[in-house]
């Protein structure tokens, strides 16, 4: 074939294929025209895994922080860690200190997103379920660790709650009020207030088999007000299994919540999308259609998915690297802030180590002054200034064992306790030196117990190490991959570095830490005083009062050289200029608290 | 035969059996599943644990638990990843799928491009060529994947979204890509200087044109290959295949890749209006694909001849390859919503996920929206498995050029083509059928990395954090399937091996 033949094919072929193409159907551009839902995608970590979070299981900040978005509830935190009220659902009011009784008010505007009314049942599943008051035997566990389908007429609700274990006498419900009495005086009611957690009606109904919704809510309350075990076996095993899901579930009913927002999509370790509430009727409505929660645990690959717009905020686990980062990013404030987790040092007294009295024939005064001296050479400005500072520009000392920097009464704990006056920035080698001189001891030898995998710890044992030897304190590396189960035994180690993560800004949580004998007290500290505090805490219902007690609490904890808090963990937050009122307070929900302020521009 | 078969799965069994073993009492050594509650603050703490010990069993000692997790995984419950309350069956199935589809891709491409560059190098034999091959293989075969992960993120993705929004022409790059291009073809196809010089020009000139087109003109902006692009394709394929499988000279063989590729254009406009009216899915589409090779296949008998089958084939060759680009083309047809979507929200190269949340759209929206996310995993996938490729084809392909067949069949006369094609790549393919399925299992299970960085969650995902998360049921059945299948894939590659190659027989 010639050149001739070739181009003249070739230009049939075009000219063909030209005249088919004005043939073929153009594709419809779809939803060019119809207005598109505003959309807010922002980061997480973890992906959620279940609507329950009341199990213990359940109990977790991813499924916290989207169950907050899906429900309202009586109260909130601000900004300042105040407990606001919110009215738009209910009312609560304590109507006696003595015993202490507690009234909630259901409001008529508190609806589910199936447009039922919340009901007194609700709360009352919620309040019975994390009692443990009405399970008849522990359960059995599975042969893979399953909690294994209640059997019989045994009821097990997996599930721990102190506060309302106390509430011993069955609440009284009238139409929409449920008023109920705890057995001693509980002084962090408050943040215990009964709030629905998953709906009474569809637990009746896919417990008891009742379709509808007011019946099936009796149903519920009526099983718990009459111990109806065999009723209630069904409840607890819908209640224990039926909302773990990580994917949409088919029954759409187990996503119902009270809130602004409902979930409408969920799949497994990607993301989870909620949509407004058509049927929200409460005052926290916000402007954005929907809002998606895409899971990215890796921190690079959240600051380069902000950067390329696929999130318009992140809270990733910051190393310096990733803030720098985030800081080089355009359209993007870094909001500086902290977490709920604080570092300190804690010393063993109990086990014949260089704190532990029995070292020096029970004398404890000489014990007290080895420990002041070992305090006195943690060099806690050192630390913020070269291992915090890179991560949070307004990092500063945390000076308290119990209350979190930013609450309301921390500055008045802070004032009393005198932490700061006492050890200030550190380290103070010379009244170390001089200390140990008094007790008359030389060179004692500390193990010290640290996460070995954390290079940030690392880092701040190198410091205390450098610092403690200066003042003629031996320092032995016991750091340990496994530290957390070695806590609980101090024949491992005599001083120890880790974090207490609060959870709410109550005053009982420091209980566990600080009383004889108690479970997070490994150390064998044992003070009547500090006890004797810890019991008035634990009743008295004044704030005022609490904050004074808890002052006295942490002055004798400061005297005694029980611990030092160094610092609270830096928690910057990434925003996209597109995202507008997005702010972080330091305890769960984080960056999600006033959700319904968010507004895309 | 079966006594083989029998005998090599009653070692993998046994084998998998005493795995299993040393694993659940080395990751009963290793967790501890009361980690998190050691040093929780909550005043029930005690209780908490109580709760857990009974939960897990941690009374019992490892062995009996052990016990109770054979005996329900042969009863086909895998167990419970505790820590969130997933049975460990429904968290498989999707890790599973997700990984496959990540590493399906790459595999492939990974080994159609590693075995050309592999051949090319080892016909280019020490010269600048292959060395610069060797050269750039072995770079790519050191880069760590987070990495190049990071580095694709930031320019492929970050980057191109950006161009898209602000099309500012980069010269320096498109002028380094050309010459790059340029060296590539000089060093591939010239043998000379004189014809160096002149494929080098060619395809500098051919690759900046092209550049500049799909830049300059906007195309880039609304990317469509249409019935033109098509047409053009499939002439150039037919006449592609021809070339490698027959000979030009092979009329017939010649023919009926055109009539296939004409064919093909011809019912490219009736298959848009199968598009328009009804609503697709995967298996319309492997549908659509089968009736084109089977089309393919009549026309290559039809033109008959001597040899019917290389005809057949080579018009097979060519349909797949017209079927995948009329797929492309209809996919792109898409672009324009796609990118103006609020999802999307005209960043359409995405860093994270195996999808767009809430996008809307139909199949198409959705197969391009899965093509946005595959692509920068695939590509690194791609360039850190297809340097192995390469050195294995190269090494093997020089083995088998040296041997004495290969001297005779060239004695006797046979084109270099017939030589290289059907001679000595056949038999040099042999050592990748042993590495592949090897590769691909080992894929699934070790993207480990890579499915963290670009957030998919997959098999590597699941283990790695159960593994955290001290959950010991989903790592079990994580390990007994790589195990599993890492034994299935050895004794795929040594059935291959003894059906390429009858000198080798399958023994008991």
């Amino acid at each position: 074939m010639g050149t001739k033949k070739w181009l003249a094919g070739a230009a049939v072929v075009v000219s063909g294929a030209l005249a088919l193409s004005a043939c073929t159907p153009t594709p419809a551009a779809t939803q060019s025209g119809a207005p598109q839902a505003s959309v807010a995608t922002v980061a997480w970590n973890q992906a959620f895994y279940s609507a329950n979070s009341a199990t213990t299981f359940g109990n977790a900040t991813a499924n916290n922080n989207i169950l907050y978005m899906a429900n309202d509830s009586f109260n909130y935190y601000d900004k300042d860690l105040k407990l606001v009220q919110n009215t738009s659902f209910g009312a609560y009011e304590k109507t006696s200190d003595d015993p202490l009784t507690v009234k909630q008010t259901i409001a008529d505007t508190a609806m589910w997103s199936d447009g039922v009314p919340v009901s007194p049942a609700d709360l009352i599943l919620s309040y019975a379920a994390q009692s443990g008051l009405w399970n008849t035997y522990t359960a059995e566990s599975d042969d893979e660790g399953n909690v294994d389908e209640n059997k019989g007429s045994k009821v097990f609700f997996n599930s721990s709650s102190i506060g309302y274990a106390l509430i011993k006498k069955f609440p009284t419900v009238e139409g929409n009020t449920v008023t109920y009495e705890y057995s001693k005086p509980y002084v962090d009611w408050e943040v215990n207030l009964m709030n629905p957690g998953v709906p009474a009606h569809v637990v009746g109904k896919r417990a008891l088999g009742i379709d509808d919704p007011t019946e099936a809510a009796n149903a519920v309350l009526k099983a718990f007000q009459d111990k109806d075990n065999a009723s209630l076996t069904k409840i607890s095993n819908v209640w224990n299994l039926d909302f773990n899901f990580k994917n949409m579930p088919a029954d759409k009913e187990l996503v119902l919540g009270t809130g602004p927002y409902t979930i409408t999509d969920l799949k497994e370790e990607q993301y989870v999308t909620l949509t407004k509430n058509p049927n929200y009727k409460g005052e926290h409505v916000p402007s954005i259609d929907t809002i998606t929660v895409r899971i990215i645990p890796d921190p690079q690959a959240s600051v380069q998915a902000l950067q390329n717009g696929e999130v318009l905020a992140t809270q990733p686990q910051a190393t310096a690297d990733i803030l720098q980062q985030m800081q080089a990013l355009q359209g993007v404030t870094v909001l500086n802030g902290v977490g709920a987790t604080f570092e300190h040092v804690d010393m063993a007294q109990n086990n014949k180590g260089p704190f532990d009295p029995a070292s020096y024939g029970g004398d404890a005064d000489k014990a007290l002054k080895v420990r002041q001296a070992f305090l006195h050479t943690v060099p806690r400005q050192q630390i913020i200034d070269n291992i915090i500072k890179p991560l949070n520009p307004d990092a500063a000392i945390r000076n308290s064992l119990t209350v979190v920097p930013g609450a309301p009464d921390y500055d008045a704990v802070v004032a009393a306790n005198g932490m700061e006056s006492t050890y200030g920035a550190g380290p103070d080698i010379d009244t170390a030196k001089k200390l140990l001189s008094e007790a008359g001891v030389s060179s004692p030898k500390v193990r010290f117990l640290y996460a070995s995998n954390n290079t940030r710890r690392q880092q701040e044992f190198q410091l205390i190490k450098e610092s403690a030897e200066k003042a003629g304190f031996v320092i032995e590396d016991v750091g340990n991959e496994n530290w957390g189960a070695m806590l609980s035994d101090t024949s491992k180690y005599d001083a120890s570095l880790f974090g207490w993560q609060s959870t709410n800004t109550g005053v009982t949580n420091s209980d566990a830490n600080f009383r004889t004998k108690a479970t997070n007290n490994f150390y064998g500290y044992s003070s009547k005083t500090v006890d004797g505090i810890l019991d008035q805490l634990a009743v008295e219902l004044d704030t005022a009062k609490q904050t004074q007690l808890v002052g006295d609490l942490e002055k004798q904890l400061v005297d005694d050289a029980f611990s030092l808090s160094i610092f609270q963990f830096p928690e910057p937050t990434a925003v996209s200029n597109r995202l507008q009122n997005l702010s972080s307070i330091q305890l769960a929900p984080t960056m999600f608290w006033n959700f319904w302020e968010w507004k895309l521009s | 035969m079966l006594r083989f078969i029998a005998r090599r799965l009653a070692i993998a069994v046994g084998l998998l059996l005493v795995l299993s073993v040393l694993m659940y009492w080395l990751l009963d050594i290793a967790m501890d599943p009361l980690d998190d509650l050691r040093t929780s603050p909550a005043l029930n703490r005690d209780q908490l644990i109580e709760l857990r010990v009974l939960q897990l069993n941690l009374d019992q000692p490892w062995y009996v638990r052990y016990w109770h997790w054979l005996t329900n995984c042969f009863q086909g419950n895998f167990g419970t990843a505790w820590r969130t309350g997933q049975s460990v069956n429904s968290l498989l199935g999707g890790a599973a799928l997700t990984s496959i589809q990540l590493v399906f891709a790459a595999t492939v491409i990974a080994l159609l491009l590693g075995v050309t560059i592999g051949l090319l190098s080892a016909l280019r034999q020490y010269t600048t060529f292959d060395y610069a091959i060797t050269f750039v293989s072995f770079v790519l075969y050191a880069l760590p994947i987070f990495w190049v992960a990071v580095l694709l993120k930031q320019y492929l993705a970050i980057g191109v979204n950006d161009y898209l929004n602000n099309p500012v022409m980069n010269w320096p790059v498109v002028l380094g890509i050309s010459v790059i291009a340029g060296l590539f073809w000089a060093g591939a196809l010239g043998t000379d200087l004189k014809r160096q010089l002149i494929v080098f020009g060619g395809a500098f000139a051919i690759t900046l044109g092209t550049l500049c087109y799909i830049l300059l003109s906007g195309w880039i902006l609304r990317p469509q290959i249409g019935i033109v692009g098509i047409a053009i394709i499939g002439a150039a394929a037919a006449y592609a295949v021809t070339l490698i499988f027959s000979g030009i000279n092979n009329k017939r063989a010649l023919y009926s890749a055109l009539t296939t590729a004409v064919v093909g254009v011809g019912t490219y406009v009736g298959v848009q209006w199968l598009f328009y009216y009804v609503p697709m899915n995967e298996l319309w589409l492997i549908g659509l694909l089968l009736v084109a090779i089977a089309i393919a296949l009549l026309i290559g008998w039809l033109w008959g001849g001597p040899d019917r089958a290389v005809s057949m084939r080579g018009a097979a060759v060519v349909a797949v390859i017209m079927s995948v680009f009329v797929y492309v083309d209809r996919v792109l047809q898409g672009w324009q919503t796609y990118m103006n979507m609020s999802a999307i929200n005209r960043r359409p190269i995405a860093t994270i996920g195996s999808q767009t949340p809430n996008l809307g759209g139909d199949f198409w929206i959705a197969q391009l929206d899965k093509w946005t996310h595959l692509l920068l995993p695939t590509i690194a996938l791609v360039l850190i498995s297809f340097a192995g490729y390469t050195r294995y084809q190269r090494g093997s392909m020089l083995e088998v050029m040296n041997q004495d067949y290969i001297r005779t069949a060239r004695a006797k006369g046979l084109s270099e083509r017939i030589v290289i094609v059907r001679h000595a790549l056949r038999n040099a393919l042999l050592p990748l059928a042993s590495i592949v399925p090897v590769d691909f299992i080992t894929m699934i299970g070790g993207a480990v990395i890579t499915e963290t960085i670009f957030n998919w969650a997959g098999m590597g995902r699941m283990f790695v954090t159960s593994l955290a998360q001290s959950e010991p049921d989903p790592v079990m059945i994580y390990i007994i399937i790589t195990g599993g299948l890492a034994m299935i894939a050895n004794l795929v590659a040594d059935f291959l091996y003894g059906i390429l190659d009858p000198r080798i027989r399958v023994n008991a």
